[in-house]
Formats: C-alpha cells, structure tokens, sequence
C-alpha cells in the first residue's frame, strides 16, 4: 500500500498557520516573534528537510535490514493502524525522554529547543542531525513485531504533524478532558520552558497519558511563566552553529577524557555532566532552585 | 533533491521572515541594569544583584552575584537575553582599549563580546576584576 507524505502534504498549512499566528501576535499581543529567530527555525526546518533526505538511506537501509526477522505481518486493518499510531508515540515518548537525559542524542535534541520563542515557528526549528544517533533503532520493535514500514513512517508523520500546532502561546488551556489525554500548547510550553521547575518534564508527543503514567507530568503554573530556550542560551542565530554547537562540545570533552569510563559518561550522562561536576545538569539547577525555595518558603 | 522545491523553500523562508517584519518590527532591546539583574535571578535561584557596569551602547552588561562573588555576563541577543557566567564558562581573556573591554569566551556560540564602559578607569577595574575571577 502507497500512503501519501503527511509532512510533504501538512507544510503549506504550517506556513499559513505560521502567517496567521504572526497577525495574531500584531493584533492582540498574544505571541512574541523576532525576525533573527524566526529566520534561524525556518532555516533549521529547511536544512533538516535536506538532512532528512541525504540520509534517508540510513533509516530505509536498517528498516530493510532487519524486516526479514518481523515475528509477523500485522497487515493493513484500521484497528492495526490505529494501536501502531499509539505503540508510535509511546516509543516516541521514549526516546524523547532518552533524548533530554543522554547528552549524545541532546547534541541531536538541543537544536529544537533552543529559541528563547515558542510560537510555531519554532516547531519547524529541526534538527539536522539525527543520522548521527541511533534513532532508527528505536522503531526497530514496531518492524519486528510486524507492523508495514510504510505504515510506520505514516503514523509518524501524523504524530510530527500533529506536534506543530502545540508550539503556541496563542492557546490558553484547553477544555480538560483533552488536557487530561492529549498533549496540548500548555503542556508544551511547559516541556519548552528552562523554569527550574519545568525541567525535564512533558515529553508526550500525542498523548500526555505517557507523561503521567511514568511520573514526568508537570501542568503549567499560572503564577511560573514558562521562560523559553535552553539553560545556557545561545549567543548565536547561525543555524549551522546552531546545529553543530553541542557536537562540538562533546568533541572538545572526548578530547580531554581520561579513558573509557569518562568517554562513555560524556556521551551517555545528562548534559552537563563533567568528571568534578563543575557544570550545572538539569537535576542539579533543580536541587539548588529546590533548596533555595524550602528556605525562602520554610513553612510549605 | 528538486531544485524548485529548494528554492520555493528558500523564498517562503524569506516571505515569512519578511512578514516577520513588516508586522512586528525588529527587536530593539536596550539592556539595563534592572533588566540585567531580574534575568539573571530567573536563572540563578538566589541570585543577589552586586556591582555591576552596562555597555553604553545597551547590548551586554557585567553582574556580580552578591551572595557569592561570581560574575555573570548577559548580552542582548534579538529580543532576548544570554547569560554566562564568566568563571565557570570558560572566559579566555579581557584586553582593554580605553574604556572598551573586549571579551573572549571559549564558547563557539559567543566567542566575543565588547563593552564600552564609563571611562578608562572602570574599564580596568572590571579588567582586573575578570582577569582575577
């Protein structure tokens, strides 16, 4: 079966909601925008579309490679797309988490988070870099067990396309029953945020059941305004440094690495992790926020 | 690759950053001490405001955190703020030229950054202060 690009098809609708949240913001003040920034996610969402495509073989050459072991063929019935559309996210869901607690798939990650915006823009600031981690791999279980490839790639897509519209701060809350199952704006926002106590929280990508089920819910506080970007911004909007800085930064800490037991810690620890834990992670900046709280606040 | 498909990306690319514009301007952020301060108590919990010295031209200011003597650096950066701290992220050096004091940080994303302060006198003073962090 032949099942059309959902990301191919979705993009002239990202581009018109983008134009639309942009007279949003000129008309009721509801969105902030930066041309810079706007135009170092618009160029990332460009480069990776390129990226994507250059090392497409990557992920088509794995797929192949392992297909012949699928246990089954699970076919083309609706209820089979519809638990592949759910086994999807929650891998995602996973290796999202995977990718904010291991510093070599955030040197991938990073790219995505770092605008000090949130507005749809920002959810077509991709990364270039994903032939560089084990990515494909993750989908590996959906392969085995016996889901159709093209089915896989398709569910994906709807879930990538389906992430665009929750990169807004345009949308309050809403009704509570759907910010109880789905993944909405005031999750993400949350997700986005380098608030102390929004960090490494909300890693759905449909359903926010996942962020509750493992104990990484965080619901967004009226009182906390989410502050957007990265714990150490950056101070550039070249979207090739963008994209390169972090992998560079691993390089020059591999360089000086005192063997395999610090290799293996660069690559595999949370960002941030140094052999004297003379950088800050995000647990630590938590712990001190943490700290700094119970005494400003010794009677909660 | 289709080459139209690159260049029809590349030009919605500048339509909407030209959007970007027309509708909302450009960002012309001016950084005070205040502002200099409150970003930094966002992002260091229990951060003190100390002695501090802001660029004339509004672009980057030197912050010390009273409660333990470190100093920060924040940069305009569009219409938003970086932050460094300039002990523990790597600050190579500070040459001065009068009262302009140029910075370099081990940082590929902010290599330099330049200060013009009041005088000559305040620029070595924060030279001396930096050199010694």
């Amino acid at each position: 079966m032949t099942l059309p690009d959902v990301i191919a098809l979705a993009t002239p609708l990202f581009i018109l909601f983008v134009v639309l949240e942009m007279i949003a913001a000129r008309l009721w003040r509801n969105a902030r925008f930066e041309p810079f920034d706007t135009a170092t996610s618009l160029m990332m969402g460009f480069g990776s579309t390129i990226a994507g495509g250059a090392f497409a073989f990557v992920f088509v050459g794995f797929a192949a490679l392992i297909r012949p072991f699928a246990v089954a063929d699970l076919g083309w019935s609706l209820p089979v797309f519809v638990v592949c559309f759910v086994v999807d996210d929650l891998v995602y869901y996973a290796w999202h988490r995977a990718s904010h607690r291991m510093r070599w798939l955030w040197a991938d990650h990073v790219q995505h988070h770092s605008s000090q915006h949130y507005n749809l823009s920002t959810a077509l600031r991709q990364p270039w870099t994903g032939a560089f981690t084990p990515g494909m791999i993750v989908r590996a279980p959906l392969i085995l067990v016996g889901f159709p490839l093209p089915m896989i790639a398709f569910v994906h897509g709807l879930n990538l396309v389906y992430q665009f519209w929750i990169h807004t701060e345009t949308i309050g809350k809403c009704p509570r029953w759907f910010e109880a199952v789905m993944n909405t704006p005031s999750h993400h926002r949350v997700h986005h945020a380098t608030n102390a106590r929004y960090l490494d929280s909300n890693y759905a990508g449909v359903f926010i059941i996942w962020d509750r089920m493992f104990g990484t819910f965080v619901a967004e506080d009226a009182s906390d305004k989410p502050r957007y970007g990265i714990v150490k911004n950056l101070g550039t909007f070249n979207p090739l440094k963008v994209a390169l800085h972090e992998w560079l930064g691993i390089a020059k800490d591999l360089a000086k690495a005192r063997g395999p037991h610090e290799v293996f810690l660069y690559l595999f620890a949370p960002p941030g992790w140094t052999p004297d834990g003379s950088r800050d992670t995000t647990q630590t900046i938590k712990a001190r926020w943490q700290t700094f709280e119970a005494a400003r606040n010794p009677a909660e | 690759m289709d080459p139209v498909y690159l260049i029809g990306s590349l030009l919605g690319v500048a339509l909407l950053v030209g959007l970007n514009v027309v509708l909302l301007g450009r960002a012309r952020t001016r950084l005070e001490r205040d502002a200099a301060a409150a970003r930094l108590a966002e992002d260091v919990p229990g951060f003190v405001p100390g002695e501090s010295a802001v660029s004339a031209d509004g672009q980057a200011a030197l912050i010390e955190n009273a409660r333990d003597g470190a100093l920060w650096l924040v940069e305009v950066k569009g219409d938003g703020l970086v932050t460094r701290n300039l002990k523990r992220d790597g600050l190579r050096g500070a040459a001065r030229d009068g009262g302009k004091l140029t910075l370099t940080l081990a940082d590929f994303t902010l290599p330099r950054v330049q200060l013009v302060l009041a005088d000559a006198d305040a620029a070595r003073a924060w030279q001396a202060r930096l050199e010694g962090a």
